[in-house]
């Protein structure tokens, strides 16, 4: 056998094989500094999301929703939740000129959370917010809400787990549907336009 | 003999060693990938939310009777039940209207009660005795157990599995829905 070198064929196939293998290490890199930029972002938006839902839902919990008005703009969703306790809140989904923003003001404090968002930031629908009245309070001793403002933070790698979503299960003795915007019974409602 | 470089056998054997290194990491970050997208599916707030709105609903039912079945000594360690279990609600068909429209809307796919303590499902190495409840369940659901604390507690808990549409909406086609998991303790008393 000739030592002196590979041969040209021999060489091609030698190139040949390890750009497959280049290809595959390539595909992973990908993938892992994909998952590195996605989680990063994920991972701020949900300890924000996590705080939001928690210092909301409480404030449901605690206080008991009794009610709540529609206050949203074409370009904002603003919604006052009112309380048993004869207390209200307002929940706010703005966009400025830093970014869109989440305000919640209760009776007792108000706080901003800015959403990190990348390039490739395509929606967060903050002109869509829709809630759903899941059972008929005329017919039996509960009532439940499902209030959701949907956050698609890439439209590549939608996830619905970016939602802001607010459930609410209560006695009928402490609700009334007028206390719902032009809501006189059972079903879903869109507050402006869910796209 | 004078080598000048490596000859071709040389470079199959190294490429052959590099390829196997190479899948070697790319199967580990694939599970890592896996693993770290499905942990985003446990105990996501606003299933935490509709679980614990889902117990407050039910404590004010007969849960204590879903748990009768419950028993380590009987291997019967996990009880799939629904609105409709005889006896859940005890005075009128509202109550299991209430039940099943919140389910529905909710997206709950099944509801499990089950120990406080899942030490015993956690440790399993096969699907026998106690372990057998595995086989009752899906293999999210099983990697969701393990996930689980309450080591050493009395009472009870309750799982939900949800399943959705990749767009939140509610799951009919299996194949494409996505399970996510949630529980909330109950306590001793039921």
């Amino acid at each position: 056998m000739n030592k002196k070198g590979m041969t040209l064929v021999e060489l091609i196939i030698s190139i040949a094989l390890i750009s497959i293998v280049l290809i595959f290490l390539f595909s992973l890199l990908s993938d892992v500094k994909y998952m590195n930029t996605n989680r990063n972002f994920a991972l701020s938006n949900q300890q924000k999301r996590a705080i939001i839902l928690k210092r909301v839902q409480s404030d449901f919990i605690d206080r008991r929703l009794s009610g709540l008005t529609d206050r949203s703009s074409s370009d904002n969703i603003v919604i006052d939740f009112r309380f048993l306790d004869g207390t209200t809140s307002t929940l706010g989904f703005y966009k400025d000129g830093t970014g869109y923003y989440i305000n919640y003001k209760n009776s007792t404090q108000e706080e901003k959370w800015y959403l990190s968002v990348d390039n490739t930031t395509t929606k967060i629908a903050f002109n869509c917010a829709k809630y759903m009245l899941i059972t008929d309070p005329t017919i039996s001793n509960y009532f439940a809400l499902k209030f959701t403002i949907p956050v698609i933070a890439k439209s590549s790698d939608a996830n619905f787990i970016d939602d802001f979503e607010f459930t609410y299960v209560g006695l009928k003795e402490e609700v009334n549907l007028a206390n719902f915007p032009n809501k006189s019974s059972l079903g879903t409602y869109n507050i402006n336009t869910c796209g | 003999m004078a080598k000048k470089g490596f000859v071709f056998v040389e470079t199959i054997i190294v490429v052959a060693i590099l390829t196997i290194a190479l899948l070697m990491i790319y199967s580990s970050y694939s599970a890592f990938v896996i693993n770290s997208n499905t942990r985003l599916k446990y105990d996501d707030p606003v299933f935490m939310y509709r679980t614990y709105y889902l117990q407050k609903l039910l404590k004010n039912s007969r849960l204590d009777l879903v748990a009768m079945n419950l028993n380590l000594s009987t291997n019967q360690v996990l009880e799939n039940f629904n609105c409709s279990n005889s006896g859940l609600f005890i005075n009128s068909a509202d109550d299991i209207g209430i039940c099943e429209n919140i389910v529905s809307e909710f997206h709950i796919s099944n509801m499990y009660l089950t120990f406080n303590d899942l030490s015993f499902l956690q440790e399993c190495t096969s699907s026998t005795g106690k372990c057998n409840a595995l086989n009752l369940i899906g293999s999210d659901m099983a990697s969701y157990i393990k996930t689980i604390g309450g080591k050493g507690k009395s009472g009870y808990r309750l799982i939900l599995e949800f399943a959705e549409n990749s767009d939140g909406s509610i799951c009919s086609d299996v194949n494409k829905c996505q399970y996510y998991y949630a529980n909330i303790s109950l306590g001793d008393t039921l």
